[in-house]
């Protein structure tokens, strides 16, 4: 049997921003995240774009998702958002040491006469030792093998709509209107003109 | 080359010189999210393998992936 094994959330992260999770279900296997990857995936406002589609994709995969909990994963998940900014600033490497403890989980888990694939952005997972029959596959490199599989008809263009998508989300951050507590959406034109600052109103 | 700019700090990640975890770091975002978004409001490429080591990992991936490969009528539409 073929596991999945994403390590960090930029492959997530990618096909969620494209809307092409789909293109990870195509595949007969089970899918192996860590829970530091789920919360950050299922973080974040509920007015986030992307996160719906990370919301429907691990419904719909039921168990078929297997989250692997970590020592760092519980802990990062019990802090505050701003607890988590700062240890970001002063331990930059704390995602790198999530990623180890789950590698050596996955060594006790995984079956051994399963192959593993390991879907990754993070350059430090290929300075990782995952076990035997482990082979690393960068996002782009997997989007390739779609491509020769007769999947997707251009690994090329696949990647680059990522920026396009990326592009339209940061767009969308500043020109989204403010949404008020009681619902009202914010016209920051009409309230300029008015003479008035209370966005939101 | 030191990273004083944004735009040294995405390029260097665009090149592959740094990884994502530094330039998260660096540029005090929130996750691997805002640096894409980051990349493509900047306009630089996302960063990507050396074309022999895309070769490698395709070559020893699309056994097991086309074994796993679920029939065609399951495409989306």
């Amino acid at each position: 049997m073929l596991d999945l094994v994403i390590p960090d959330s930029g492959p997530l992260i990618t096909f969620g921003l494209l809307d092409r999770l789909d293109l990870l279900d195509r595949f007969n296997c089970a899918i192996v995240v860590t829970d530091m990857v789920a919360a950050e995936v299922l973080r974040g406002p509920d007015t986030a774009i992307d996160k719906p589609v990370f919301q429907r994709w691990f419904a719909a995969r039921g168990n078929r998702v297997q989250t692997v909990e970590t020592t760092y994963g519980a802990m990062w998940n019990a802090l505050a958002p701003e607890d988590r900014k700062r240890i970001k600033r002063l331990h930059p490497d704390a995602g790198e040491l999530a990623i180890r403890e789950f590698t050596d989980k996955l060594k006790h888990t995984i079956p051994p006469q399963d192959q593993v694939l390991v879907l990754f952005e993070e350059d430090a997972v290929k300075t990782m030792t995952f076990g035997p029959h482990v082979h690393l596959i960068h996002t782009f490199a997997f989007m390739v093998s779609l491509e020769n599989l007769g999947v997707i008809p251009s690994a090329e263009d696949l990647y680059s709509e990522v920026l396009a998508k990326g592009r339209n989300l940061a767009r969308d951050t500043f020109e989204r209107r403010v949404v008020a507590p009681d619902g009202a959406v914010a016209d920051r034109q009409t309230d300029y003109e008015a003479g008035t600052d209370d966005a939101g109103r | 080359m030191a990273l004083t700019s944004p735009y040294d700090i995405l390029h260097a990640y665009s090149q592959g010189r740094i990884s994502s975890g530094e330039a998260i770091c660096r540029l005090h975002l929130d996750g691997f999210r805002d640096l894409v978004i980051a990349m493509a409001d900047a306009g630089h490429p996302l960063p990507r393998p050396p074309r022999a080591e895309v070769e490698r990992q395709v070559q020893a991936a699309l056994p097991l992936l086309r074994q796993a490969l679920k029939p065609a009528e399951s495409d989306r539409a």
